[in-house]
């Protein structure tokens, strides 16, 4: 005889038959064995009950009994009991194959004919114990396993709604937020200066300075449902659920600003932040949670620190600025910009001996629109780069044009405006002087101005481009001198000919002794540098009195003349200057 | 005729330099640079110190007229305007430019 294994002494055995003889007989035998959960019961009405009370590891099955027959049971747990129901083992004293085939239909594992045998009745009673746990072993792997690729699914899911950075949610989750919600107030929040400080102090400072703006933001005061969130680069947003009060969006949008506006500490650095907040809400008309966003992208006003709510008629002016932009794309090709030259004149000699070339733009259904409102545009459509190849080109050619007819002197000087974006072309510097030589301009007789704000966007980029044009003979203009930065680090290291101080400082030195003294200082300190001094706004008698005193060398304003169209520059400066030599003379 | 408008006394100075008119009508106040002050230098800007200013204002005291013919103002009219007597003007001041 083999050895029949005891492994699952421990096995919940249930015996049903209603004879009690033969239930008392098979636990006896299943007992003596070692088996140590075996549990026997005669009324097969109350088999249910047992099985919610715990399910067996295996029920051993009688079919011919009375109110329920073996039969009806292995239906029962087929249909209502499904998979939790345990192996069944058929106890039958019937062996013919009817009943053996309906019972295997009907899910029985095993047959134990009567009269038993006792090493069979244990070998199927082990065997099919081992299957069943098996069975369930694998199963539970198999559920182990399925919980895993749940919560991995989850978890997923919840990053792709989550920015990596600040942990907050990104443009996803807060799409999907904004759709769950209910009376939602959006504020795009707009932080400028992240990208400077990026470039300046490294990307580090830069994320850790978005989460201490994100902490900061989480501080805002108000019980409202609300949520900050990530919806890309610098561009935030806060949503509020709940209630739409326009007392407290205002409130809330001066909060944030006020929030923002207060110094960051990061890395023992001390940050500023500048931020522009565009609102909307969803009692405006929208059809989706993007349109509910792009009302408030909308709505983002152009000053810094600066809130504004959405109103239809923004969308008006936006298609404004969008006709414009189409617009002055054309205007090269159709001709509608031109160059006005504003003189320059020398107070020593009295005498114009150069000019600021500006640029114009008379479109022939909007009229005249200011480079105030237009530059601004092509700074952000880029067309300024093809308006400021233009410009170059336009007066180098009129330079050249007046040089040959005589008119202008043959040390006279043209400055032209350089737009940030214009000097941040690698190839600009190259591109300038072999225009440069390609005409018969004498040396020096072009110069460039440079915005100190320009200077800035990226120093090493900009202080090599010039330092080639500086040594082609080209001078270097600082224009608005005293508003930016004005960092004596960068006239030192660059090669700056020319400081342009602004107007602001010049229009009331003659009543504010401050600004005079700064203009003073702005001229004694530029001397000492070796810079050409140019005074932008003179308008007053008194200023140009006060000027050649501090030993200004050039003043270019009203007093003399506005920006002049050729022909009458050419006649203005021939009279300007014929006057100057007969009154020295 | 030529009619251009403009929005500012900047922008007539520059645009009055560079394509004189025979006449300039010109508001007193006006947004940045006043009236007063624009006159002042087309009065002495050699491009444009021929040409003479009317002012239409809304400034009627004894007192504004009196500064806008010191700056330069060859006849003031006050708002209202009064068509008939702006024809007037117009007739001879373009017609004897003295």
């Amino acid at each position: 005889m083999p050895k029949i294994p005891l492994v699952y002494k421990d096995a919940d055995i249930l015996v049903l038959d209603d004879n009690p003889i033969n239930v008392e007989l098979l636990v006896q035998l299943l007992e003596d064995y070692g088996y140590r959960g075996v549990r026997g019961e005669t009324d097969p009405r109350r088999l249910d009950d047992l099985l919610k009370a715990g399910m067996p590891d295996l029920l051993l099955l009688d079919i011919r009994m009375p109110h329920i027959n073996g039969y009806q049971v292995l239906e029962r747990l087929k249909t209502h009991w499904k998979n939790l129901a345990p192996p069944v083992i058929v106890l039958s004293a019937q062996t013919d194959p009817d009943t053996r085939l309906q019972a295997l239909n009907l899910g029985a594992r095993d047959f134990l004919p009567k009269p038993f045998d006792r090493f069979e009745v244990l070998q199927r009673i082990h065997n099919t114990l081992e299957l069943h746990f098996l069975l369930r072993e694998r199963s539970s792997r198999a559920e182990l396993l399925e919980g895993l690729v749940k919560q991995r699914t989850a978890d997923l899911h919840r990053l792709s709604l989550t920015d990596p950075q600040t942990e907050l949610p990104n443009r996803r989750g807060l799409l999907e937020l904004l759709q769950q919600g209910q009376d939602a107030v959006v504020y795009f929040i707009v932080l400028e200066g992240m990208d400077d400080i990026a470039r300046v102090h490294g990307y580090g400072v830069a994320e850790a300075l978005s989460r201490v703006v994100g902490d900061r933001l989480q501080q805002l005061p108000g019980s409202r449902r609300r949520q900050l969130g990530v919806w890309g680069g610098n561009e935030w947003l806060l949503l509020e659920f709940d209630g739409i009060s326009e007392h407290e969006i205002a409130r809330r949008s001066n909060e944030l600003v006020a929030l923002v506006g207060q110094a960051f500490e990061v890395e023992h650095l001390l940050l500023y932040l500048k931020v522009r907040i565009g609102v909307s809400h969803s009692g405006f008309a929208h059809q989706s949670p993007e349109h509910l966003v792009r009302l408030a992208s909308m709505a983002l006003p152009s000053e810094h620190n600066r809130w504004q709510c959405y109103q239809p008629v923004l969308e008006q002016d936006l298609l404004a600025l969008n006709r414009r932009r189409q617009a002055l794309h054309a205007a090269i090709d159709n001709q509608e910009l031109f160059l006005v030259y504003q003189p320059k004149v020398d107070l020593h000699s009295g005498r114009v001996t150069g000019a600021e070339a500006l640029l114009r733009w008379v479109h022939p259904e909007l009229g005249f629109i200011s480079p105030v409102d237009f530059i601004p545009i092509a700074e952000a459509s880029g067309d300024i780069l093809r308006l400021g190849e233009w410009v170059i080109d336009t007066a180098i050619r009129q330079l050249e044009c007046w040089l040959e007819q005589g008119a202008v002197a043959t040390d006279f000087k043209v400055a032209v405006n350089v737009a940030a974006m214009q000097l941040m072309q690698p190839g600009f510097a190259d591109q300038l002087i072999t225009r440069l030589q390609q005409s018969g301009l004498p040396r020096g007789a072009l110069e460039v101005e440079v915005t100190e704000s320009g200077l800035m966007q990226n120093m090493e980029l900009a202080l090599s481009q010039l330092q080639q044009l500086a040594e082609q003979g080209i001078s270097i203009a600082i224009d608005d001198f005293g508003t930016g930065y004005s960092s004596l680090a960068y006239l030192k290291s660059m090669p700056v000919t020319v400081l342009k101080i602004d107007r602001a400082f010049i229009d009331e030195m003659d009543t504010d002794c401050q600004d005079r003294r700064l203009v003073e200082t702005v001229i004694n300190m530029a001397r000492n540098l070796g810079c050409v001094t140019v005074a932008e706004g003179v308008e007053r008698v008194e200023h140009i009195d006060l000027l050649k005193t501090m030993g200004c060398i050039l003043v270019q304003g009203y007093w003399y003349s506005p920006p002049l169209k050729p022909l009458a520059f050419i006649a203005y400066t021939q009279q300007h200057n014929s006057n100057c030599t007969h009154s020295t003379s | 005729m030529r009619l251009e408008c403009v929005h500012s006394a900047e922008l007539a100075f520059e645009m009055a330099c560079s394509s004189p008119p025979d006449l300039i009508l010109m508001d007193i106040n006006l947004p940045g640079m006043s009236g007063i002050e624009a006159a002042g230098l087309l009065g002495r800007h050699p491009l444009t110190r021929a040409i003479p200013i009317v002012a239409l204002s809304a400034n009627a005291m004894p007192q504004d007229i009196k500064r806008a013919s010191q700056a330069g103002f060859r006849d003031y009219l006050t708002k209202p305007i009064d068509i008939l007597r702006l024809l007037q003007v117009l007739d001879t001041l373009l017609e004897s430019p003295h």
